[in-house]
């Protein structure tokens, strides 16, 4: 995993939710009388931290709540011969265990912020830095055609984005009766573009065959754009190769 | 020096040494390949029933990783898989038989993807064409649709006086595999199933032709025994049907 899907609100968020565990840990031991190792101290809010759980998909998203504290469980029964060593490191489990529902806060903000920063319905989201965009062929009913750059940067402000019709495009191909060379709605991939920085967005960007669409598969699903003006070049000769 | 500043001392030199010991011993450059003589001997010391006779060549896919390609005592054309492993050339995995294979010599890096063949004479093949093929698809769940492109990339490749070869895979489908790779891993890291990690449904194929440009049968090189000794991603390159192609 390389720096660039790193995805900076997320990043952002769960620096600040480290810092919000550190300040509480500084504050539980600032107001204790009898101090404890903080080394163990430590060790007793990451035990804390073990818990079961429930995983619920959320926005294509896995959002963990945790339910029964089984770190601090574990820890109860390890002290539970000592319990002035119990009532010292006590808080440092629940701390531990408090800690699943600060980082389900992270998750949950961090939709609306990603949201914000980068929304699904607007292409600049995928297509931020085109420098080194270029097209490559995926199947043989694509012709050799360039990519105008220009134009799709200039499109890419104005382009909407569409209905994916899956099925009607799936089957269209199938009712050519040329059964040998068959058309694919989206014959070309452009590659070589940048999503928008921060976003960690991944995407395999398709390019449909009249040079005017791009349908943009994200882990997330898809997203469909249509532009009014084409941004290929040489598509004129319809005529396949082979 | 006291007894304190002595024990750093000292564990900290044994730090340096272990860990200059541990990068030599997994990083260093390889070394010279075994001779042929040896090759042969080492995979028939493993592998008995491979009785190799002849190693047709060594090709490199890198520093360390290499593909021989060999004939056997009974006239049959076999590969063998070699990695730099533990200061050693070692034989990964030794096969009696020569049909293309998918070599993925470093998982992290899931695109760096190598063909290797060794075609049977006998078999008649001429030419052979790779594809990149994957399936055009649909889906619609909750409203939501999905559609999946149909895929198919060709790669040619011509045997001459060669019938074993290696061939990196091309730039564009590099580019396909990397990015529908990294779509699949965060896909599989943000799903309820977190720990299971779909593969990409695309596949690697081939279609051999003879002499005339028509369909060859490379029945010769397509049954063999095989044997492993240690693990290397390897996939099996399917054939490719006349009709399966657009």
């Amino acid at each position: 995993m390389t720096f660039s899907h790193i995805n900076i609100p997320i990043l952002i968020l769960s620096v600040l939710a480290w810092i919000t565990m550190g300040v509480l840990f500084f504050q539980i031991y600032k107001r204790q009388i009898e101090k404890p190792k903080v080394w163990k101290a430590i060790l007793v809010v990451i035990i804390g931290i073990f818990s079961f759980s429930i995983n619920w998909p959320m926005l294509n998203q896995v959002i963990k709540i945790p339910i029964l504290p089984l770190g601090v469980w574990l820890l109860y029964f390890i002290y539970r011969k000592s319990v002035d060593k119990w009532l010292v490191y006590r808080k440092y489990a629940w701390l531990g265990f408090f800690s699943g529902y600060l980082f389900l806060a992270t998750s949950l903000l961090s939709l609306p912020v990603n949201h914000l920063f980068y929304p699904k319905d607007q292409l600049e989201t995928y297509l931020a830095n085109m420098e080194n965009a270029h097209m490559i062929i995926l199947h043989p009913s694509g012709v050799e055609s360039s990519l105008n750059k220009e134009k799709l940067e200039q499109s890419i402000g104005q382009m909407e984005p569409s209905t994916i019709y899956s099925d009607e495009w799936y089957s269209e191909t199938y009712m050519d009766p040329d059964e040998k060379n068959k058309s694919e709605r989206f014959p070309y991939q452009l590659v070589g573009v940048n999503p928008k920085i921060g976003s960690g967005m991944v995407s395999t960007v398709y390019v449909e065959r009249d040079g005017k669409g791009l349908l943009i598969s994200t882990p997330n699903g898809q997203q469909y754009f249509r532009s009014k003006m084409p941004f290929l070049e040489g598509l004129k000769e319809e005529k396949r190769d082979e | 020096m006291n007894r304190k500043q002595t024990i750093y001392f000292m564990s900290s030199l044994f730090l340096i040494v272990a860990l200059a010991t541990v990068y030599w011993f997994y990083f260093s450059a390889p070394k010279a390949f075994p001779s042929e003589q040896q090759l042969i001997s080492k995979m028939n010391a493993l592998f008995a029933e491979a009785e190799v006779s002849e190693i047709l060549d060594e090709l490199f896919l890198d520093e360390s990783h290499a593909y021989v390609p060999f004939k056997t005592d009974k006239g049959a054309y076999g590969s063998s898989y070699w990695v730099w492993k533990n200061r050693k050339w070692q034989v990964s995995t030794i096969e009696g038989s020569g049909q293309p294979i998918l070599w993925t010599p470093n998982e992290r890096k899931p695109s760096k993807q190598f063909l290797v063949w060794n075609i049977d004479p006998n078999d008649e093949v001429d030419s052979i064409d790779f594809y990149l093929i994957k399936k055009r698809n649909y889906f619609v769940s909750d409203g939501i649709h999905t559609y999946e492109p149909q895929v198919q990339m060709k790669h040619a490749v011509i045997l001459k006086e060669k019938n074993y070869g290696i061939l990196q895979i091309p730039n564009d489908w590099v580019k396909f595999i990397d990015s529908s790779y990294h779509v699949q891993k965060q896909k599989t890291q943000t799903s309820i199933f977190g720990d299971f990690f779909q593969q990409p449904n695309h596949y690697i194929g081939w279609r051999p032709y003879d002499r005339n440009g028509k369909d060859a049968f490379p029945e010769g090189s397509v049954n063999g025994n095989g044997y492993v000794n240690f693990h290397q991603k390897f996939d099996h390159v399917m054939f490719v049907n006349e009709n399966e192609l657009e």
